[in-house]
């Protein structure tokens, strides 16, 4: 019995194995790498510009069917490659009656984006407290990082031990203003490069969102008034010199909000059924306008606001993803499911499985019945055979070769 | 009985456990020399950032030395028995051959287990020693499968060597090198795999049977 349960193993391991690295081997020589398009909004025409490659050349298309090389698009967004049109000496004056200078372009210029896998990630839960009203210019990463678990505790990073007076002061502060021990969620920009600091937006244990950070080595904590029944998934808290918003979050329901500096009050961005496990996500703003897309492994989505974030104009395209090409035609026919453990959607390693749908049960009953045949041709009756034969059918290929490899043992056991 | 094979299969393993044991230290020695070291070059302050915010993997020098036990311990225990066909004669030891065979592996899963441990609590301590529970804990998370990968290396490694027929050991080899590869390959501490790494891990124990079945029987 005990024989018959390691050649089971010894069977599982194979098509275990086999079933993460054949369909790896596959896809490494048949995958077609498919340029996702950048989408972007022209302030001088107002209409989108969809990024293509032909070849090796790049080049842009608008909705009409126009098409635009790179000197053409630059001049189109005078906005995104101001630089390179300054250098030309193409950068117009003013556009839609806007003066142009380089100063307002560049404080209005905004780039916001997450991508999925940089949503689905677990980070070391300690974080660095700027000072964020040093007197320099540039921030210094301070001595000590902080954790919120029953108290707001600050770790020293020569002695890695608890700092008490700052832990005491900032715990007290904290409690001052009725935040819930432990933290829920913490968010910030941990980057010292960063033009200023304005510290962390931190969800308490009764998901009321507070906003920390330290003044002149004191804290200062404020209860953000954000309604604690929106259900916030992530926080992206991103510094610019703009001033127009802290960062964004995502709550469980798909809905996606600027934290304004108006007094924490939300903007609601105008999306339709976002879905941040599979979309990632950016905004490109500029002075006239606010571009958010939406882009999946076979979409993008994208919708231009003005800067009231209303919307101005809606762009949607989609493109065939490996598996509708010839090569995942035959893939899913091939293997009956694929085994991954990892996903360009997710930062955990785990098991992604995909089932290749019910195609490739012709393949796996085939399989089946010529199994059958080498069993009967072996002389393995049915009654000894019968888990072989499930194993086939189960897993198509995979089982076949591991029942090829794995001869049966015979009857004395 | 059983001390008396615990005893047969010590004298065959224990220079290559205490040779593991010492290269395990001599690593974690150098793994504490390097944070000493990355500690005073760019600053402690600096070094956490690393650490913490880039989650630099200051102990991947560990990442190794749990499958290389395993293979040396596999091979210095079961390839004497292979020479001359001495497991054969344990086999004719007045008991049952899957128990006998469980007993011997058993000797190397503990010592293995216990090497593990040691080392998983080395490299804790010395993560404790310069920085918080947080980190500590990414290490551990982080060198669990590498050590389940061990234990799996110790029975795939067994399987192979005493498999007498060298297509089937063609066979075992690459499917184990596969397998083995997810353990070892996963460098990435946000894994929720760990009750599939410890039962799969454990679940190759058994494997061992199969070809000791093709052994005795010669075929």
């Amino acid at each position: 019995m005990l024989i018959k349960i390691s050649r089971i193993v010894c069977l599982l391991l194979i098509v275990f194995v086999a079933s993460i690295y054949i369909p790896k081997y596959y896809w490494l020589k048949f995958e077609k790498n498919i340029r996702r398009p950048m989408v972007y909004y022209s302030p001088v025409n107002h209409e989108f510009l969809i990024s293509k490659l032909a070849g090796k050349e790049m080049f842009y298309v608008d909705r009409k069917g126009n098409k635009y090389d790179r000197d053409q698009f630059e001049n189109l967004t005078p906005l995104l490659n101001y630089r390179q049109l300054i250098s030309v000496g193409k950068l117009p004056d003013s556009l839609n009656g806007v003066a142009l200078n380089i100063e307002s372009i560049r404080l209005n210029n905004i780039m916001l984006r997450v991508t999925t896998d940089e949503i689905d990630v677990k980070p070391i839960q300690l974080f660095p407290l700027f000072e964020s009203r040093s007197g320099r210019v540039r921030l210094e990463m301070p001595d000590d990082y902080f954790r919120i678990t029953d108290r707001f505790e600050f770790l020293d990073c020569q002695t890695n031990s608890i700092n008490q007076d700052k832990t005491n002061l900032f715990t007290d502060a904290l409690s001052k203003e009725k935040f819930s021990f432990p933290a829920k969620m913490i968010s910030g920009n941990p980057n010292y490069k960063k033009p200023f600091d304005e510290g962390y937006f931190v969800l308490d244990s009764k998901n009321k969102l507070y906003h920390i950070k330290m003044v002149k080595g004191k804290p200062l904590c404020v209860f953000t008034n954000i309604p604690d029944s929106l259900d916030i998934v992530y926080m992206n808290i991103n510094e610019t010199p703009l001033r127009e918003f802290y960062g964004f979050l995502f709550t469980k329901q798909g809905e996606a909000y600027l934290i304004s500096y108006d007094n924490y009050k939300l903007i609601k961005l105008p999306l339709d059924n976002f879905d941040m496990q599979k979309e990632n996500f950016s905004v490109i703003g500029d002075m006239f306008y606010r571009t958010i897309s939406l882009t999946s492994a076979k979409s993008i989505r994208t919708i231009v606001t003005d800067r009231n974030y209303r919307v101005v104009d809606r762009y949607e395209d989609f493109w065939p993803g490996n598996y509708e090409m010839p090569a995942g035609a035959v893939a899913a026919t091939i293997f009956p499911f694929a085994l991954r453990l990892g996903d360009a959607s997710s930062s955990f390693s785990n098991f992604y499985f995909r089932f290749s749908g019910i195609q490739s049960l012709l393949i796996s009953i085939v399989l089946t019945i010529l199994t059958y045949l080498i069993l009967r041709n072996r002389k393995i009756s049915f009654k000894k055979g019968w888990f072989d034969l499930i194993i086939v059918l189960c897993t198509g290929i995979f089982g076949f070769i591991a029942v090829l490899l794995v001869k049966n043992i015979d009857n004395n056991n | 009985m059983y001390n008396a094979l615990i005893y047969k299969e010590w004298l065959k393993i224990r220079w290559a456990f205490w040779g593991m044991t010492l290269l395990s230290l001599l690593i974690l020695t150098y793994v504490l020399l390097n944070i000493a070291y990355g500690m005073e070059s760019v600053g402690p302050k600096n070094f956490w950032g690393f650490v913490i915010l880039m989650n630099y993997p200051f102990f991947t020098d560990i990442q190794y030395i749990p499958v290389l036990a395993g293979i040396v311990l596999a091979f210095a225990q079961f390839s004497p028995e292979m020479n001359s066909s001495r497991l054969k004669l344990t086999m004719h030891l007045p008991a049952k051959e899957n128990t006998l065979l469980f007993q011997m592996i058993s000797i190397g899963f503990f010592l293995l287990l216990g090497l593990f441990i040691l080392i998983s609590v080395l490299v804790g301590t010395i993560s404790g020693f310069y920085f918080p529970k947080e980190v500590v804990s990414f290490v551990l998370n982080t060198s669990f499968s590498w050590s389940i990968g061990g234990l799996v290396a110790y029975f795939l490694s067994a399987a192979i060597i005493i498999e007498p027929v060298w297509s089937r050991r063609l066979v075992l080899i690459p499917f184990s090198l596969g397998f083995l590869d997810l353990f070892i390959s996963t460098g990435n501490p946000h894994y929720q795999l760990e009750v599939f790494f410890l039962f799969s891990g454990l679940l190759t124990s058994v494997l061992i049977l199969l070809p000791a079945y093709h052994f005795k029987r010669g075929i």
